[in-house]
């Protein structure tokens, strides 16, 4: 019989799987410990809305009220230091350890640090929601910002510092942004993009070190370019935050190795979010950072910690906006395979298809959520299809969900 | 109580929705034959939900994917945690009316 389930991480890993254990008619106790001193919070916002003073608050995870008519034991400011996976034992900073019967780890990822020098005043981070005012307080006074890495949040980020009129200028250390999170030719067009509404790049360089002397002035760069900055943000990836896991015996590799079911190789214990290397349909076990993979995995967990076990091996799915462009994706897209383009029929936005072994198997769609919606569902099914019935417009993207629904 | 015309039932096939632009705009679908109409406004990420995807009688917001029920205005899937309001529909024959007034959450 489990009794007490206790989650360890209060971001949205955290609270969906609290959300399904109650959706699901567990009624035992349910710990769900933050460190961030806050209640559960949406942090999509924190590099765009909350950042340029547009949102004063991220949006709640849970409608007001929840935590308490749910009888879920929030403690937001009490970090785990240690796990017993034996006997399920988790001890606090502070006061008695607590029994669990089933723990789930959703720790999710720590921003990667520059790998130089000591850090200075005026360099940045942003992972939670006091980096995000930090870094917001930061900008209302600056008015040169180097965002170092060419990834989702640091595209985001420069996005938002243009709103605001900042010169910003973004360092890449590979030959195009995005390439890891959208591939080389999406990541192109938003270096235009980006170019565009003012934010200048530079790739193919690294910066090798910060000037100050005690607050950043400058930065320079491994070709020996110096830009001046007021603020740096660093973004260059994140690391799946598993030393808890570690010191418990778990292998970590990736993140906290799981199956499909988020089961750690410890009966008790299991793991989800960007902490947990979960398997990939078509693909290497990873942390996925990503919004809507994070709350699938907590459900799932969550099921598997009452005895529900579902294996769903992850299909990747993202969004962002970068440069006033809604982009959004599903599925492989990194790896090389048959691109295909689709404008959508009104000529506002695209869609382009990753096609293998002539089914379909990633989507990157610019400014048509609309069609999105379906052009996702037929990565799902992996669905065959010709190249030129899909590049053309006529051709229905809803038809063809019908068509992928009745077996393709 | 002030019904509008809208459309004709024709006008929006089956799975799919019309925003109907007013002053809270109005998101109007076709359920199978049935036509429901909500607040054309995502509830966690402000933005029209009439292009949404339409699953039997449930719409997935094309923003950020949270699910409503068009029936019931509730929320079915997250991020969203607040409820649809729903608008009242009549059709007359073959044409649809709103009454664009009397959008409310159910109970």
């Amino acid at each position: 019989m489990i009794g007490a389930i206790a989650i360890i991480g209060a971001g949205l890993g955290g609270t969906r799987a609290a959300q399904t254990l109650r959706a699901e008619g567990y009624d035992g106790r349910i710990l769900l410990i933050g460190d961030e001193g806050v209640a559960p919070y949406d942090r999509p916002s924190l590099s765009k809305a909350v950042l340029a003073g547009e949102l004063e608050h991220p949006l709640p995870l849970v409608e007001s009220g929840w935590i308490e008519e749910a009888g879920v034991e929030l403690l937001p400011s009490n970090p785990v230091v240690d796990i017993d996976a034996a006997e399920g034992w988790i001890a606090f900073q502070r006061g008695p350890a607590f029994q669990a019967d089933r723990i789930l780890i959703a720790t999710g990822a720590q921003a990667r640090t520059l790998p130089i020098g000591p850090s200075m005043d005026g360099v940045h981070y942003l992972r939670n929601l006091a980096d995000s005012r930090s870094l917001a307080a930061a900008m209302r006074s600056a008015e040169t910002m180097v965002v170092v890495g060419g990834g989702l949040i640091g595209c985001e980020v420069a996005t938002t510092a243009r709103k605001l009129g900042l010169s910003v200028t973004i360092v890449e250390a590979s030959d195009e942004l995005l390439a890891r999170a959208l591939g080389p030719s999406i990541g192109r067009q938003c270096r235009t993009w980006l170019n565009d509404v003012g934010v200048a790049t530079i790739t193919d360089a690294a910066v090798s070190r910060l000037i100050g002397p005690n607050r950043v002035e400058a930065v320079e760069l491994s070709n020996g370019l110096i830009l001046p900055a007021d603020i740096v943000l660093v973004s260059i990836g994140a690391e799946p935050e598993v030393g808890l896991a570690r010191r418990a015996g778990l292998p970590c590799q990736n993140g906290i190795i799981v199956d499909a079911t988020g089961a750690t190789s410890s009966p008790r214990i299991f793991a989800a979010g960007d902490a947990a290397a979960w398997p990939v349909r078509n693909g290497v076990a990873r942390s996925l950072e990503t919004y809507l993979n994070t709350q699938e995995q907590a459900a799932v967990a969550a099921r598997s910690m009452l005895g529900f076990a579902r294996p769903t091996p992850q299909l990747p799915l993202a969004w962002t906006e970068i440069a006033g462009r809604h982009i959004q994706a599903a599925g492989q897209f990194t790896s090389p395979g048959e691109i295909i383009l689709r404008n959508d029929a009104d000529g506002r936005g695209a869609i382009s298809f990753r096609l293998q072994e002539g089914r379909v198997v990633g989507c990157v769609a610019i400014a048509a959520p609309g069609s999105f919606a379906f052009a996702r569902r037929l990565v799902e099914a992996e669905l065959r299809i010709d190249a030129t019935a899909l590049a053309d417009p006529n051709t229905s993207l809803r038809d063809l969900v019908r068509m992928a629904a009745r077996g393709g | 109580m002030a019904f509008t015309h809208i459309c004709m039932t024709s006008d929006i096939a089956v799975g799919e929705g019309l925003r109907i632009e007013h002053e809270e705009p109005v998101a109007l679908f076709n359920v199978d034959g049935t036509f429901l109409a909500v607040q054309d406004k995502c509830t966690h990420g402000d933005w029209s939900l009439a292009e949404g995807y339409v699953d039997g009688d449930m719409v997935e917001c094309t923003l950020h994917m949270a699910k409503f029920c068009l029936r019931t205005g509730k929320v079915c899937a997250p991020p969203a945690t607040q409820p649809l309001k729903l608008y009242p529909v009549r059709i007359e024959g073959n044409n649809v009316l709103v009454d664009l007034s009397a959008g409310a959450v159910a109970a």
